[in-house]
C-alpha cells in the first residue's frame, strides 16, 4: 500500500499556468433546455479582436471573419465605395479601392498554422487508409464525456474527487481494448497503463517530456479546440459553480486529457515506430519556436479582409446614422429635455412594455401604428426580477434572468391539488409510459403490444398537428405567484422595493394609461431541441411569461400600490397592469386574464395581423393565402426546420427614448431599450444598463457573428443530423464527435443565402459624454468591449445634434455623411 | 378472381409513375409524389380488405405475387413512405440537394414495392441489390462525413455478402425446383416434411442473408453509424428497409418450417444480439444511437420469433416496431421535452415492493389465463410479455395516485388485448405452416430473456458494485465486436476515408520532412 501523505508529498496542488491559463480562455455554453447566447470570445475580450482572429486562425485554423467571397459578393450592393474608402482610412491600410477589390479576387493563400500530434501523424503516408487519430480521439473523448454526465453512477470515480473527470476517463481507457484493435495499433494499451492518476502531475510530466518550450499555453489552447464542445459546456458547469462560490477544474481535466493522448501516442511512437517519429516530433517541436512567425502572417493575411468587414458595418452603421441624424434634427425639443415634459403631458391611452429583443421591434411598430397614443417601452424581458420559477410539487426549478445573474428569489404558484392537478397528472402518466418504452428489456414487448399504437400519432402529426406541448410552460396558469427567498416569503417592503426599482428603470413614476400591458416573449416550436435559443434571452433561454405575471401580480397589489404612493410613484387606482406573451413564432400576442373585450385587445389583433404581413415574405408564406394559419401550422410542424428567424441579422442596440426612434423602420434588426437621462440624474440606470442588457446583446451579437464565420467551432451544424446527447446536454452533429454548441447553419442560412450578416453590435446611448465615460472606466469589461472592438458605441447628442462614437477614450465625431469621423476631443 | 392480380399490376404501374417522377424536374415533384404515395397506399389497403374478404389469400402469375402478408407488408411502406416523404419535404426545404434525396428515396421505395410484390426469383434478387444500392446513395447523403462514409463502407461490403448469398440459395433453389416462380417452390415445401440437404443449406443460406439485413451482431456497427444521415433517412431505413429480413424469413417461411439447421442459426445469433443490444442501448448517450441499438434489438426479436416458428407474431412485431421506430426517430428532437418533464415528475425507480406487486398482479391474471385456455404451445413469447407487463406496472406503481394506477391497468389490459386480437388476425395471413415447435428452442429463447432481463436489474439497481461498473463500461463499448469489423473491413478492403481534419491539414502544402519543408521556405519567403 502506498502511504497516501508520500503520494501526496509528490503531486504537485496545482496545474502548470499554461494549463489553466488555457482553460480560461473557453467561454460556457449551456445545455439545451437552458440555451441563451453567449460571446464565444468572451474570456478573450482583455486583447484585440482583430489579435484575437490572428491568433485563432493560426492555432486552430479557426475564422473569426467572412470568406472572401462573402465580401465580394457584397461589394456594390452593400458596400458602398464610400464605406470602403472610409473604412480603409480607420484600418490605416494604403491600398486604394482597387487593389482591396483585386484582393478579393485573388485567391486564398494557405497559411501554416499550428498542428497537434496527432494531425501530424495522420499525415504520415502508412496513415492513409486508417481512421484518422485526430477524429478517432474526438470519438473517443466526446463518448466519455458523455457517458461521465449522463451515466455518472456507473462511470465516476472518487465522488468527491476534485480530479475525477480524468480518474474516471483514465478508468475507461485502461479498460478499454478496441482502441488498439480498431486502430491495428498494439501496444497502445500500455501507454494508458503508464499514464500517472493525478492531472496535475501527469501535465507536468507531459510539460516536461516536450522539453518546457515556450507557448505551451497556445498549444494547449489549440488541444481544447478539439473538443471546443465539451470544454464549453465544461466552463458551463464551472460558470454555475461560480455562483455559489464553488471552483472546479473540469476544463484543465479535459484539457489534460487531450493531452494525454498526445502523450500517449508520442510514447507510441518513440517505442515502436521510433524512425519514422523522429522527423514528426522535430517538426512538431519547431512549431513551438514558429508560432510567433504563423500569428504574424494570419495577421498580415486578414489585415485587408478587416478592412471589408469594418466597410461592411460602416455600411450598416452609415445608413443608421443617417436615420438617426434626420430623428434628431426633426425632434421639436431635444428629446433629452422633451420626455420630461413628456411626463406631464397627458397620459397615453395604452402602454405597452416589450423586452429588448430584436423581434419587439416591429412588433411596436405594429402596435403603435393601431393609433397615435398608444406608447410602447423597451425593457429588458425579466423586467429585473432575479426569479426562479419554482412548483410546488416538483424539486425542479430554472432560473427566469440573464445568464450573467444568479437567481436570489423564488416564484411559486401555488396549489394545494397539485396531485390531481389534469396536466401534472398528464406529464407524470405520459413520463412512466416513456420509461417503460425506454426500459431495455420491456421495450421488446412493448413495442409489440402497443407499438401500433403510434399509428394514430405518425397521421396526427403529419396531416393535423396540434399545438406543441411544452412541459414546463403548459403548467404555468393564472393562479397568483408566491414570492420567497431562501425560504421565507417576501415582506412587503420588499416587494415594495422591488416594484419601485423596476418603476424607477422603466422611467414610470406619474404617467400610467389605465392599461399598461406587460409583454414577456417566448416561441412556439414543434420538435426541435433548440428551442430555448429562439425564446427570451434574458429570462435565461425561457417564455418570459412568468416574469410577467410576477411584476403583474406586484404592481396590481393594492398594498404594494399604497407604499409606491408613498416612494412617489403615482399609479392610478383605475390602471391595470395586465400580463401578456409575445408569440414570436406567430406575432400572436396572448394576454393573460384578460377576458373583457376591450379597444386595445383589438388594437393587438391588428398589431399582430400587420406584423405578421411583414414578416411573412422572410419566411416565405403566400400572404394571399390565410396568415395566422400559415404561422399556426408553421409553428405545430414536426418536420420544420426553421419555425422563425430567431434574432437573426441583429445589428444595434439603441438605448434612447423611443421618441427618437418611433418614426423609423429598423427592420427588426435593434434592440431598443428605453432610457431617459433626465430622469436618471447619477446615471445609475444607464450603468445598469451598460453592464447588464449591453453585455448580454453583445453575447447575441458575437454569438450569431460566430456561428457565421465558423459554424464547425462555433456553430451547431446541420439541424437534419442533430442528434441529442444525454437528454439535454446538448447535441452531435450525426453518430459522434464533438458535442456542437451555437446555433445551427438553418437557424442562420437559408439555403440560398445568410440571412444573417456577422457585424459587430452598434450601441447607441442617448446619453450626455460625461455619464457615459464615467461608467466606462468604471467597468473594466464594458471598456474592453469598446476599445478592444468587440461592438462600437456611439452617442446621441439631441443637444448638439450629431452623433459620435467612442472608442480609445477618445470621442470621434461621426458626420452626417458618414463620410469622416473626426477626433473631436 | 382474374381481375385482383391485374389490379394489383395497376397499382405496381402507380410505383412505375413513381419512377418517371425520378426525372421530371417540377417544383411540384414533392407534391406528385406525395399524392402519388397515397394513392398507392389506397388501392394496397383496399387490395388487402378484399383478399380478408374474400378469403382467397394468395394470387400469383409470372411475375407477381400477392398474398395476405406481402399486401399488408405493402400497406406498411407506402404508410411509412408518405409519413417520411412528408416530413422530408419541410425537413430538407432549403437543402440545396433536396431533388436528390427525392430521386433516391423514390428508387429505394421502388425497389422494395418490385422485392414485396415479385415472384420472380431473379427479379426478387435485383430489386432486392437495388433497394441496398439505392439506399447507400440515401446513407451517403452527405458523403464528406467520414463516419458516414466508413459506415456505407462497411455497409457496402456486408451487403454485397448478403447479396452473394441470397443469390447462391436462389440459384441452389432453381436447381433444386427447375422454375424461378416463387409460389411453386413454396407451394413444394408447404406439402412436404421431408427435405434435401441442399434444402438445409438453402434456408441457411437465406437465413444468414436475415441476419446480415437486420445488422445483426456482428455486422451491426454500420446501423449504429448511420445516424450520419438526415433524419427522415434514418427513419426510413429503422422503419422499412431493415425489416426486409423479416419479410425474406415470412416469405420463405414453409422451407424455414422444416430446416433446424438454419433456425439454430438464427436462435444462436439472433439470440445474442438480443440481449447485447437491448443491454448495450441503456449505456448509450445520444438518442438516435439508442435508438439504433434498439433496433438491433428488436430485429433480433422479429428473427427469433421466425425461428420459432411464430410467424404471426414476427409480423406482428414487424409492423409495431415500423410505426414504433418511425414515430421515435422522426420526434427525436422532442428528447428536451421529455427531460424537462423528467425534470418536473422526479419519480424514482420502481422500489423491489413495486417490482414484487406488479409481478404478483402479472403472475395472477396469467394463472387464470392458463386455468381457463390451458398452456401455450409455446412460452418463450409470454415471458417477453410477462416482462413488459411487469416493468409496466412497476413503473406505474410507482406513482401515488389512484387514477394513475388505474389508468396503467387499463393501458396494460389494452395491450394484452391488442397483442391477442393483432396476432389473432395476423395468423390469417400466413400460409397455414404448422410448424412442429422445438421445446429446446424454447427453453433457449426463455433463458435470454430472463438473463437479459436480470442483468438489466442489476446494473440498474446496483451500478455502485464494481463488476457492475465494469459490465457498463463493456457493454457500452459494444464488447469492441464492431472495432474487430471494422479492423477486417479496413484490412480486408482499405479505404481513404475523408476526414474533418481536412479542415486542420493539408498535406500537399505542407510536406512532413523539415529539412525540405515548402512550409518552412514559405515561412521564410514572406518574412
Amino acid at each position: 500500500m502506498n502511504n497516501p501523505t508520500i503520494v501526496q508529498a509528490h503531486e504537485p496542488m496545482t496545474y502548470p499556468t499554461a494549463i489553466v491559463a488555457a482553460a480560461a480562455c473557453i467561454a460556457p455554453a449551456w445545455p439545451l433546455d437552458t440555451a441563451i447566447a453567449v460571446n464565444p470570445w468572451w474570456p478573450l475580450r482583455e486583447q484585440k479582436f482583430s489579435d484575437v482572429a490572428a491568433n485563432l486562425e493560426a492555432i486552430g485554423d479557426v475564422k473569426c471573419l467572412m470568406p472572401k467571397a462573402f465580401y465580394r459578393d457584397h461589394w456594390g450592393r452593400t458596400i458602398s465605395k464610400n464605406d470602403l474608402v472610409s473604412a480603409a482610412r480607420l484600418q490605416a491600410v494604403a491600398e486604394n479601392i482597387d487593389e482591396l477589390v483585386a484582393f478579393l479576387d485573388s485567391p486564398d493563400k494557405r497559411l501554416p498554422h499550428w498542428h497537434n500530434l496527432s494531425d501530424l501523424l495522420d499525415a504520415l503516408p502508412a496513415q492513409a487508409k486508417k481512421i484518422p487519430w485526430h477524429d478517432e480521439i474526438i470519438q473517443q473523448i466526446s463518448q466519455f464525456c458523455g457517458l461521465y454526465f449522463q451515466h455518472s453512477e456507473h462511470i465516476r470515480e472518487g465522488d468527491e474527487d476534485t480530479d475525477s473527470l480524468y480518474k474516471s476517463w483514465l478508468n475507461v481507457a485502461r479498460k478499454d481494448k478496441g482502441i488498439e484493435v480498431l486502430m491495428g495499433e498494439p501496444g497502445l494499451h500500455q501507454q494508458f497503463m503508464a499514464l500517472p492518476e493525478c492531472p496535475k502531475s501527469f501535465c507536468k510530466i507531459a510539460i516536461e517530456t516536450l522539453g518546457s518550450p515556450a507557448h505551451l499555453d497556445q498549444y494547449a489552447h489549440s488541444l481544447l479546440f478539439d473538443v471546443h464542445g465539451w470544454a464549453s459546456y465544461m466552463a458551463y458547469q464551472a460558470w454555475q459553480d461560480n455562483f455559489i462560490g464553488k471552483t472546479n477544474s473540469l476544463v484543465e481535466q479535459l484539457l489534460a486529457i487531450r493531452l494525454a493522448w498526445d502523450w500517449v501516442l508520442w510514447r507510441q511512437r518513440e517505442q515502436h515506430n521510433s524512425d519514422a517519429f523522429v522527423p514528426v516530433r522535430a517538426r512538431f517541436l519547431s512549431q513551438f519556436e514558429q508560432l510567433p512567425l504563423y500569428k504574424q502572417l494570419h495577421r498580415e493575411q486578414q489585415q485587408l479582409l478587416w478592412v471589408w468587414q469594418k466597410a461592411l458595418e460602416l455600411s450598416y452603421q452609415s445608413e443608421l446614422n443617417a436615420q438617426l441624424y434626420s430623428q434628431l434634427k426633426s425632434q421639436p425639443h431635444s428629446p433629452l429635455v422633451s420626455t420630461s415634459s413628456h411626463q406631464s403631458k397627458k397620459a397615453p391611452i395604452l402602454q405597452a412594455v416589450f423586452c429588448i429583443d430584436v423581434r419587439s421591434e416591429p412588433m411596436r411598430r405594429a402596435l403603435e401604428a393601431q393609433h397615435p397614443d398608444i406608447e410602447t417601452i423597451g425593457f429588458a424581458g425579466f423586467f429585473g426580477l432575479p426569479i426562479e420559477y419554482t412548483l410546488s410539487d416538483s424539486h425542479y426549478r430554472r432560473a427566469q434572468l440573464p445568464g450573467l445573474l444568479a437567481p436570489a428569489i423564488q416564484a411559486t404558484q401555488n396549489d394545494r391539488e397539485a396531485c390531481t392537478h389534469a396536466q401534472s397528472q398528464r406529464l407524470r402518466f405520459s413520463h412512466n409510459q416513456k420509461e417503460v418504452f425506454n426500459a431495455a428489456p420491456a421495450s421488446l414487448g412493448m413495442v409489440e403490444m402497443l407499438g401500433l399504437f403510434k399509428v394514430g400519432e405518425l397521421i396526427k402529426n403529419s396531416f393535423w398537428p396540434a399545438n406543441p406541448k411544452h412541459a414546463i410552460n403548459d403548467l404555468c396558469d393564472d393562479r397568483p405567484f408566491e414570492l420567497s427567498c431562501n425560504g421565507s416569503a417576501l415582506k412587503l417592503a420588499e416587494k415594495t422595493e422591488l416594484a419601485a426599482n423596476i418603476l424607477t428603470n422603466l422611467g414610470l413614476f406619474k404617467r400610467f394609461a389605465t392599461t399598461v400591458l406587460l409583454l414577456g416573449h417566448g416561441s412556439c416550436t414543434a420538435n426541435n431541441p433548440q428551442g430555448a435559443s429562439l425564446d427570451c434571452g434574458a429570462c435565461g433561454g425561457q417564455s418570459g411569461e412568468v416574469n410577467v405575471k410576477v411584476l403583474a401580480q406586484l404592481l396590481n397589489d393594492s398594498d404594494i400600490r399604497h407604499a409606491l404612493r408613498h416612494r412617489g410613484f403615482e399609479i392610478p387606482p383605475q390602471t391595470r397592469f395586465i400580463a401578456g406573451l409575445h408569440n414570436t413564432t406567430s406575432d400572436d400576442i396572448n394576454c393573460f386574464g384578460a377576458q373583457t373585450i376591450e379597444p386595445w385587445q383589438q388594437w393587438l389583433a391588428a398589431a399582430t395581423e400587420r406584423a405578421q404581413a411583414q414578416r411573412a415574405a422572410s419566411l416565405g408564406l403566400n400572404p394571399d393565402l390565410d396568415l395566422p394559419n400559415q404561422y399556426r401550422q408553421r409553428s405545430r410542424d414536426w418536420s420544420q426546420l426553421r419555425p422563425e428567424w430567431g434574432l437573426v441579422n441583429n445589428a444595434a442596440f439603441i438605448i434612447a427614448p423611443r421618441a427618437l426612434t418611433r418614426d423609423l423602420n429598423l427592420q427588426g434588426r435593434s434592440f431598443l431599450n428605453d432610457y431617459d437621462c433626465n430622469t436618471d440624474p447619477n446615471s445609475s440606470i444607464l450603468e445598469l444598463i451598460m453592464t447588464a442588457p449591453m453585455i448580454v446583446t453583445n453575447w447575441i451579437n458575437l454569438q450569431y457573428f460566430a456561428s457565421v464565420t465558423d459554424n464547425r467551432t462555433y456553430g451547431s451544424g446541420n439541424k437534419l443530423l442533430h442528434n441529442v446527447v444525454g437528454d439535454h446536454i446538448g447535441v452531435f452533429e450525426g453518430n459522434g464527435g464533438d458535442l456542437r454548441i451555437g446555433l445551427s447553419m438553418q437557424s442562420l442560412h437559408d439555403g440560398q443565402q445568410w440571412r444573417h450578416t456577422p457585424i459587430r453590435l452598434n450601441v447607441y446611448i442617448a446619453a450626455t459624454r460625461a455619464a457615459i465615460e464615467d461608467i466606462v472606466s468604471k467597468h473594466e469589461a464594458v471598456a474592453q468591449l469598446i476599445n478592444n472592438e468587440w461592438l462600437y458605441l456611439f452617442q446621441l447628442d439631441s443637444e448638439t445634434k450629431s452623433i459620435s462614437r467612442y472608442y480609445a477614450s477618445k470621442w470621434h465625431c461621426v458626420e452626417q455623411n458618414a463620410l469622416n469621423e473626426e477626433v473631436t476631443s | 378472381m382474374p381481375w385482383f392480380i391485374e389490379s394489383y399490376a395497376l397499382m405496381l404501374a402507380h410505383a412505375l409513375v413513381l419512377g418517371a417522377l425520378l426525372c421530371v424536374k417540377s417544383q411540384k415533384r414533392w407534391q406528385i409524389a406525395e399524392v402519388t404515395l397515397l394513392l398507392n397506399l389506397v388501392i394496397a389497403l383496399s387490395l388487402l380488405g378484399l383478399s380478408l374478404a374474400k378469403g382467397d389469400l394468395e394470387l400469383s402469375n409470372n411475375w407477381l405475387r400477392a398474398s395476405g402478408m406481402s399486401l399488408i407488408v405493402m400497406v406498411l411502406i407506402s404508410f411509412i413512405g408518405l409519413i417520411v416523404l412528408r416530413y422530408a419535404r419541410r425537413n430538407l426545404a432549403g437543402d440545396r440537394d433536396n431533388a436528390r434525396f427525392l430521386l433516391w428515396y423514390l428508387a429505394t421505395l421502388l425497389a422494395v414495392g418490385v422485392t414485396i410484390s415479385a415472384n420472380h426469383l431473379v427479379i426478387f434478387g435485383f430489386s432486392w441489390a437495388a433497394i441496398s444500392l439505392s439506399l447507400n446513395q440515401l446513407l451517403l447523403f452527405y458523403p464528406e462525413r467520414p463516419r458516414a462514409a466508413l459506415a456505407a463502407h462497411k455497409k457496402f461490403l456486408s451487403a454485397r455478402l448478403s447479396e452473394a448469398l441470397l443469390f447462391g440459395a436462389f440459384a441452389l433453389l432453381f436447381n433444386q425446383h427447375n422454375s424461378f416462380d416463387i409460389s411453386v417452390i413454396l407451394a413444394h415445401y408447404q406439402s412436404t416434411m421431408t427435405i434435401t440437404n441442399l434444402d438445409q443449406l438453402v434456408a441457411l443460406l437465406i437465413a444468414m442473408v436475415a441476419l446480415i439485413k437486420c445488422a445483426q451482431l456482428p455486422l451491426h456497427g454500420w446501423l449504429i453509424q448511420v445516424v450520419e444521415a438526415p433524419t427522415p433517412v434514418s427513419a426510413l431505413l429503422h422503419a422499412g428497409i431493415i425489416n426486409l429480413g423479416g419479410f425474406l424469413l415470412l416469405l420463405f417461411s414453409p422451407l424455414l418450417s422444416v430446416a433446424p439447421i438454419a433456425q439454430w442459426l438464427l436462435l444462436i445469433v439472433a439470440g445474442l444480439s438480443t440481449v447485447v443490444a437491448t443491454l448495450v442501448m441503456m449505456t448509450r448517450i445520444s438518442i438516435k444511437v439508442r435508438l439504433a441499438w434498439s433496433t438491433i434489438a428488436q430485429m433480433g426479436l422479429m428473427l427469433l420469433q421466425c425461428a420459432l416458428g411464430l410467424y404471426e407474431l414476427a409480423l406482428l412485431h414487424l409492423i409495431a416496431h415500423s410505426c414504433y421506430k418511425a414515430h421515435a426517430f422522426l420526434a427525436s428532437g422532442d428528447a428536451v421535452n421529455h427531460f424537462l418533464r423528467k425534470r418536473y415528475v422526479q419519480v424514482p425507480l420502481p422500489s423491489a415492493l413495486s417490482w414484487a406487486a406488479a409481478f404478483a398482479c402479472v403472475v395472477t391474471v396469467a394463472s387464470l389465463i392458463i386455468a381457463v385456455s390451458g398452456w401455450p404451445p409455446v412460452f418463450s413469447p409470454w415471458v417477453l410479455i410477462t416482462i413488459a407487463l411487469t416493468s409496466l406496472l412497476a413503473y406505474h406503481l410507482n406513482a401515488s395516485n389512484r387514477r394513475l394506477k388505474a389508468q396503467a391497468f387499463m393501458v396494460a389490459g389494452s395491450g394484452l388485448l391488442a397483442y391477442s386480437f393483432f396476432s389473432f388476425v395476423l395468423a390469417k395471413l400466413i400460409p397455414d405452416t404448422t410448424p412442429e415447435f422445438s421445446l429446446a428452442a424454447d427453453i433457449w429463447v426463455s433463458t435470454l430473456f430472463i438473463v437479459m432481463f436480470t442483468v438489466f436489474l442489476l446494473l440498474q439497481n446496483a451500478a455502485h458494485l464494481k463488476t457492475q461498473r465494469n459490465w457498463f463500461i463493456s457493454l457500452n463499448a459494444g464488447f469492441y465486436l464492431d472495432e474487430w469489423a471494422t479492423r477486417f473491413t479496413l484490412r480486408l478492403w482499405p479505404v481513404a476515408l475523408p476526414t474533418t481534419q481536412g479542415k486542420y491539414f493539408d498535406p500537399k502544402q505542407q510536406p512532413l520532412n523539415p529539412e525540405t519543408s515548402l512550409f518552412t521556405q514559405k515561412v521564410e519567403n514572406t518574412l
